[in-house]
């Protein structure tokens, strides 16, 4: 099998920022502490609203990490920049310099 | 009339599968993945569909019958993450690897990753055993929507019957593309037609906040988790959406993907779809106790459709239970085609079948294993006596307690052969232990602390794959040169 080129060390700190946000998120959704609540949020029983809310934010949640952490080197098709490659842009960012 | 509309549905469905047939190149990799060719919206449609099933519409509104708004939290926020995550971390590596490979199926990917067939065979049967019950619940649905939807002027059988020979209809003649195009319309017609049925259904009560307040007037309990779900089945619940790691025919469809990019939108959109889906359907199961008071178990699984019988006109109702039909049969035709691209490609063809029939006889020998599987399935729709929710937990209990095996095979080098039967095996008894144990018994947890089986399970298959494999021999350097490629570094 060809082999494949690495994730884009530079992204790294994005990477780990991200994988950070993800894990506090998972943990947002455990309201326990809310069981009880029927307090309306969006209209809904906090059981629902609450809930439905944390559905929607999970869409900037994963925007985020797919941003910040794509894993563009298991494309076969895509060219995606090493250490050492000059003049090909970072395909997320589309800046020259965060692939040198 | 709602018959009629429901007819000419059905038989739209057939002609976008028939029409798929045209494209057909005559070879397996065509047949089972569309050779690799699904774009971005066609593959979010089609993962959609196929995930979400008569457990989402139906056993969704049920159990919101049964003990309220609390259900959103327990699957869909769970899935809108957890779901979304399998595709990321575990689809993209599995379609970058199928495609270098050549994979069909799972089984063939864990046979090659850990050199063994007994383990592929294994694999198999779990796999097919656990596909089962969630056909049953599509199967299900279909004779409970026919039933409901006429007023009982069709009795439940002719349903699941009508059901079964469409999706066998066009999964045969059209293989994936034609399943991936049929779920394409179909997710947008049930997820459409839900939105519909919530807008009328809810002005005939008089607006949501209306609804919402005469449901908690009458069951208080319904409005909050603090009776009906113990905080252990929240957090265990968690653990059910990582089934999707598992599924035969996401997989499949995964593989289907032309591009790594076409995975973006599937993750992004998920949770917007979900949450599309699965309001009206646990908004509407709980505003059922106003129309429709004192359903027991299992009744609680077509309140949905009563009450679209009861609030909508002939030509809406048909229209509505055609939505309902929509979500059933974009899972089942799916898992159908799975189960017979398994057939095919692990057993018939590895087995030494393929040297004694062409291609074209080997995707028959395919349609008719499924052809078999599906009549024994309706078979059990015909004695089956469970809720659709809990029918389609315990199989996504069984899924997502494999996954640890997945994990392991795509991110831990070290995983061994006797580490993936470990987890494969303890995941085989520890399931069938807590069904044997628990099946029949509404609510029922681990020792009656609220706790899932899952938990226990998907827990003991991950410690049996990484204890097993420390204490076994690693695996040969040539497979984890095939499987963990040397990356490319420059200088």
């Amino acid at each position: 099998m060809a082999a494949q080129n690495p994730p884009d060390p530079n992204r790294a700190p994005l990477r780990r920022l991200a994988y950070a946000v993800l894990l506090v998120f998972l943990l947002v959704r455990y309201d326990l502490w809310a069981f009880d609540l029927s307090t309306p949020i969006l209209g809904l029983p906090w059981a629902l609203g609450f809930h439905l809310a944390y559905t929607l934010t999970a869409i900037a949640v994963l925007a985020f990490l797919v941003r910040s952490a794509w894993p563009s080197h298991l494309d076969p098709e895509a060219d995606v920049p090493t250490r050492g490659d000059s003049a090909i842009a970072d395909p997320a960012t589309n800046d020259l310099e965060a692939s040198r | 009339m709602t018959l009629g509309v429901l007819g000419v549905y059905l038989a739209m469905v057939l002609a976008i599968g028939v029409l798929a047939n045209r494209r057909f190149r005559g070879t397996g990799e065509d047949y089972f993945v569309a050779t690799r060719s699904i774009g971005p919206f066609v593959l979010l449609m089609s993962l959609f569909g196929t995930h979400m099933t008569a457990f989402s519409i139906l056993g969704a509104s049920g159990e919101s019958y049964r003990i309220g708004v609390g259900v959103f939290s327990l699957m869909a926020s769970s899935s809108a993450v957890v779901v979304p995550l399998v595709f990321f971390f575990l689809g993209t590596r599995l379609w970058a690897i199928g495609k270098r490979n050549g994979y069909l199926t799972q089984v063939q990917f864990f046979r090659d990753r850990y050199g063994s067939d007994a383990l592929g065979l294994l694999l198999f049967v779990v796999l097919v055993t656990l596909v089962v019950p969630y056909l049953l619940i599509g199967v299900m649905g279909g004779g409970i929507t026919l039933t409901q939807i006429t007023g009982g002027q069709v009795p439940s059988w002719v349903g699941g019957l009508v059901i079964s020979i469409v999706v066998l209809t066009y999964v045969t003649s059209g293989g994936l593309r034609g399943t991936a195009w049929v779920n394409t319309f179909q997710t947008l017609v049930f997820m459409v037609l839900g939105a519909v049925t919530l807008v009328v259904i809810v002005r005939q009560l008089g607006g949501v906040g209306t609804a919402l307040s005469r449901v908690a007037e009458a069951h208080p309990d319904l409005m909050t988790r603090a009776t009906h779900i113990p905080p252990a089945k929240l957090v265990s619940y968690t653990l059910i959406p990582l089934s999707a790691g598992m599924f035969p025919h996401l997989f499949m469809h995964w593989l289907s993907a032309k591009r790594l990019e076409s995975f973006r939108l599937p993750i992004l959109a998920y949770p917007l779809c979900i949450a599309a889906v699965w309001v009206p359907s646990v908004l509407l199961g709980v505003f059922g106790h106003l129309d429709f008071p004192g359903l027991v178990g299992p009744q609680a699984n077509s309140v949905l459709i009563q009450m679209i019988h009861l609030h909508a006109p002939e030509v809406l109702a048909g229209l509505l239970g055609a939505g309902v039909f929509a979500a059933v049969m974009s899972s089942l035709d799916s898992q159908v085609l799975a189960i017979s691209n398994m057939f095919s490609q692990d057993i018939v063809r590895h087995y030494g079948f393929k040297d004694r029939m062409d291609e074209k006889t080997q995707v028959m020998a395919g349609r008719l294993f499924v052809v078999a599987i599906v009549l024994v399935t309706y078979l059990l729709s015909l004695v089956a006596k469970a809720t659709i929710f809990g029918l389609a937990v315990w199989s996504f209990t069984g899924f997502a307690s494999l996954v640890p095996l997945a994990v392991a095979a795509v991110y831990w080098k070290r995983s061994t052969k006797a580490g993936a039967f470990a987890a494969v095996l303890t995941t085989a008894v520890l399931w069938g232990w807590f069904f044997a144990d628990g099946w029949g018994v509404p609510g029922y947890s681990v020792g009656g602390t609220g706790l899932l089986p899952v938990a226990v399970i998907f827990t003991a298959s991950a410690i049996a794959m990484v204890v097993v494999s420390l204490v076994t021999a690693p695996p040969d350097k040539t497979t984890l040169e095939r499987f963990f490629p040397t990356e490319r570094r420059s200088p």
